[in-house]
């Protein structure tokens, strides 16, 4: 059979359909004018150098009198957590009675450069903590990591167990050699401290098109095309438009961590090993005591399930439990199926840890 | 479709619909612009009309980098629809027996596979754009650099990895420098040398790159012959885009994962750091001979600085725990003069209670004299 039904008359139709949804698609853009993010209330109760710590107004009465402390990746915004109403893990959990505070990493300049692992996690992570539980009352709190944030709050967790009440990792890489993982398998021959001695920071621009280079063709051509079709009206336009928004929002990585993070996980491994160094501490998972719940993402083409999945095999706590999410890494803080699935579930195995 | 039908793909009707195409949107243009005239005749009167519409967007504002990305995307499909058309057309003219449109659609890939060494296809250009946009926010447009590349497209035979002018331009490069300006030669030297080992590693990633493009069409064609096979059939150019993606992005992976790629990724950036440190340590050697602070210097000046600030942060926190220990030290003391009142006053009682209980008992002792002697 002739495999292609396609004749000029639809042809035609199809490339001027095409053409006139391409038009009103532009007219849409140039008014949408500025793209709102963020739906929850906070006020600024912290900051040290470019970080600040945000506090989010508690949405019941009597929230839980633990609170809950996100640590973000230092790659991208935290804004991703609180997208917009009706697609906020931040509005989920306070909606689920959480006290919860975020750390906003800002954006690292030149004048950060030799930020390291260390100056994060025992700087300012602890000072974080310590500043949530003065203002709570509590000597411990709940840590809730994302995605490269879950490692460095595994890292923290097992230097600072006496901190930590419970640990929630979502889309954390724990093994870094997993036969799928794409973004390590890319890496493992780039000299990174020459890369780092040359460049100091690496750029926004730099992460952005290495995470676009996992499926080159569908994150910058098709998806362009798609596009089309999303912006008949405001509102989807503007939903598309808040995802871009995120998605190009990429601070600057400070050299020094960077070139820790790369080496120490991504290369050689070294966290399932019980090897990685931070500054002279030794960060050992199976100091991890504390009960432990792990989200991951069925479809996360950026940590695939099973480098979170290892979590369980190295983690010391007897109390693991493992939630696998049905989408992908994004999709577990802003589809309608997470809003439904994650925050209640969170909150539920919290209560039962209280 | 009969095989008797017209197809009447790039002729007359097509650029005919498209130029009506154009008409409209300069139309559109007229009336955002007064006066508004196209500069050519356009080539793809398409694409030229979202040229048109470009100048249009604002420079300003959130929207303005995804409107140009939507619009580059728009220009691309426009242009390989043109190339479809092409394609279409001839398919369309060959009998419509299996083997026949069959064997057209495998000479027409194979030119395309072709184009793909020289980039000259629509398909090609899709295909490289990520990599160069990907080249591009590494840094990989210095001006010396696109001139030596502009040089190795000139010059014959130099774009093959195996050209014997590239030991030949090492062993040059490689003479001892003499005299006064001995450093700055050697300098310059070793960045031209970089600059070579960049222009290899680059072409050595392009030319797998290319390769895997053209296993990317053996896929296409793979895929259209099973789709005929089952009986199916595609619809829509865009169907026929999104078919040429999936299979793309599956060739891609696949290459994505092999130790080749993680070798020719590592050497392309790794040579291109190098490249790039030379050509740093260059402009840090100019700005020390004229006093100004090199780059060198600023990055030093940044490392004592984070010391410092982890020393102060360690001296800080020394200094709570200390202030945490004299506090509990003063506790202390405090406790122990407590306790040492505590313990005197208890003293105290006891003595009361022991001198109330001996006058008792002298009382006692007295009362019962006074009964024995009464």
């Amino acid at each position: 059979m002739f495999p292609f039904n396609i004749t000029p008359d639809s042809a035609l139709k199809e490339i001027q359909e095409f053409g006139n949804k391409l038009g009103e698609g532009m007219q849409t853009l140039t008014e949408l004018g500025e793209i709102p993010v963020g739906a929850s209330e906070f006020e600024v109760v912290y900051h040290e150098d470019k970080l600040t710590l945000n506090h989010y107004k508690p949405l019941v009465k009597n929230p839980n009198k633990t609170p809950i402390l996100i640590i973000y990746a230092l790659v991208n915004r935290p804004y991703m957590t609180d997208l917009q109403k009706g697609r906020s893990l931040i509005e989920g959990l306070l909606k689920n009675g959480q006290d919860v505070y975020l750390i906003d990493w800002g954006y690292p300049d030149a004048a950060d450069r030799y930020l390291s692992l260390d100056d994060y996690i025992n700087g300012y992570i602890d000072n974080c903590v310590d500043n949530v539980c003065d203002r709570a009352g509590v000597d411990k709190l709940n840590i809730l990591g994302v995605c490269q944030g879950g490692t460095l709050s595994l890292c923290y967790t097992s230097l600072h167990t006496h901190k930590v009440n419970n640990l929630i990792t979502t889309v954390t890489p724990v093994d870094f050699h997993t036969k799928d993982d794409q973004l390590s398998h890319m890496v493992r021959n780039v000299d990174i401290d020459l890369l780092v001695d040359t460049v100091g920071n690496i750029s926004g621009d730099m992460m952005n098109t290495t995470f676009l280079s996992l499926k080159p063709f569908r994150l910058n051509g098709q998806k362009y095309l798609d596009m089309v079709n999303l912006l008949g009206d405001e509102d989807s336009a503007l939903n598309f438009m808040r995802m871009e928004k995120w998605i190009f929002d990429s601070p600057d990585q400070a050299g020094q961590a960077y070139k820790e993070f790369i080496s120490q996980f991504y290369q050689q491994n070294k966290l399932i090993k019980s090897e990685v160094m931070v500054g002279e501490h030794r960060i050992d998972l199976k100091n991890i005591t504390v009960p432990v719940l792990n989200i991951f993402a069925k479809d996360d083409h950026l940590v695939p399930v099973a480098a979170s999945k290892a979590l369980e095999k190295y983690v010391g706590t007897d109390d693991y439990t493992p939630l696998e999410f049905p989408g992908g890494h994004i999709g577990i803080f802003v589809s309608g199926k997470a809003q439904k699935m994650i925050p209640p579930t969170v909150a539920e195995w919290l209560t039962e840890r209280s | 479709m009969s095989k008797n039908d017209t197809f009447p793909f790039w002729t007359d009707e097509w650029m005919k619909s498209q130029q009506e195409y154009l008409d409209t949107w300069t139309d559109l243009s007229e009336k955002m612009t007064s006066g508004f005239q196209p500069a050519k005749k356009p080539i793809n009167p398409w694409v030229e009309a979202l040229d048109q519409w470009e100048t249009f967007i604002p420079n300003t504002g959130e929207s303005q980098p995804y409107a140009q990305r939507m619009l580059d995307q728009g220009k691309a499909f426009f242009e390989m629809s043109d190339g479809i058309s092409k394609f279409l057309k001839v398919l369309n003219e060959v009998n419509e027996s299996k083997e026949q449109w069959q064997n057209t659609l495998q000479s027409q890939m194979e030119a395309i596979k072709k184009a793909f060494e020289t980039g000259d296809s629509s398909l090609a250009a899709f295909w490289d754009e990520p990599l160069d946009s990907w080249k591009s926010s590494l840094g990989d447009s210095p001006i010396e650099l696109q001139s030596f590349m502009k040089f190795v497209d000139q010059a014959q035979g130099m774009d093959s990895l195996t050209n014997p002018i590239y030991d030949e331009m090492n062993k040059k490069l490689s003479t001892p420098a003499l005299g006064q300006n001995r450093e700055a030669q050697e300098q310059h030297q070793k960045y031209t040398c970089l600059l070579m080992d960049y222009q290899r590693a680059s072409q050595e990633y392009n030319t797998a790159h290319h390769r895997v493009g053209q296993e990317a069409i053996e896929r296409l064609i793979a895929k259209i012959s099973e789709m005929s096979k089952q009986g199916e059939s595609i619809d829509t150019m865009r169907g026929i885009y999104d078919l040429w993606v999936d299979c793309a992005e599956e060739a891609y992976a696949e290459f994505a994962f092999t130790d080749e790629y993680q070798t020719v990724y590592g050497r392309m950036i790794n040579s291109l750091m190098a490249l790039k440190q030379a050509s740093r340590n260059i402009v840090d050697s100019a700005m020390t001979s004229i006093g100004l602070p090199s780059s060198k210097a600023f990055d030093t000046v940044l490392q004592r600085m984070q010391e410092m600030r982890r020393e102060i942060r360690q001296l800080q926190r020394e200094k709570k725990k200390s202030a945490d220990l004299s506090e509990l030290h003063n506790e202390i003391a405090e406790l122990r003069k407590e306790l040492a009142a505590v313990k005197k006053s208890v003293s105290a009682i006891n003595r009361v209670e022991k001198s109330v209980s001996k006058k008792t008992v002298t009382k006692k002792k007295a009362a019962a004299t006074k009964t024995t002697k009464g």
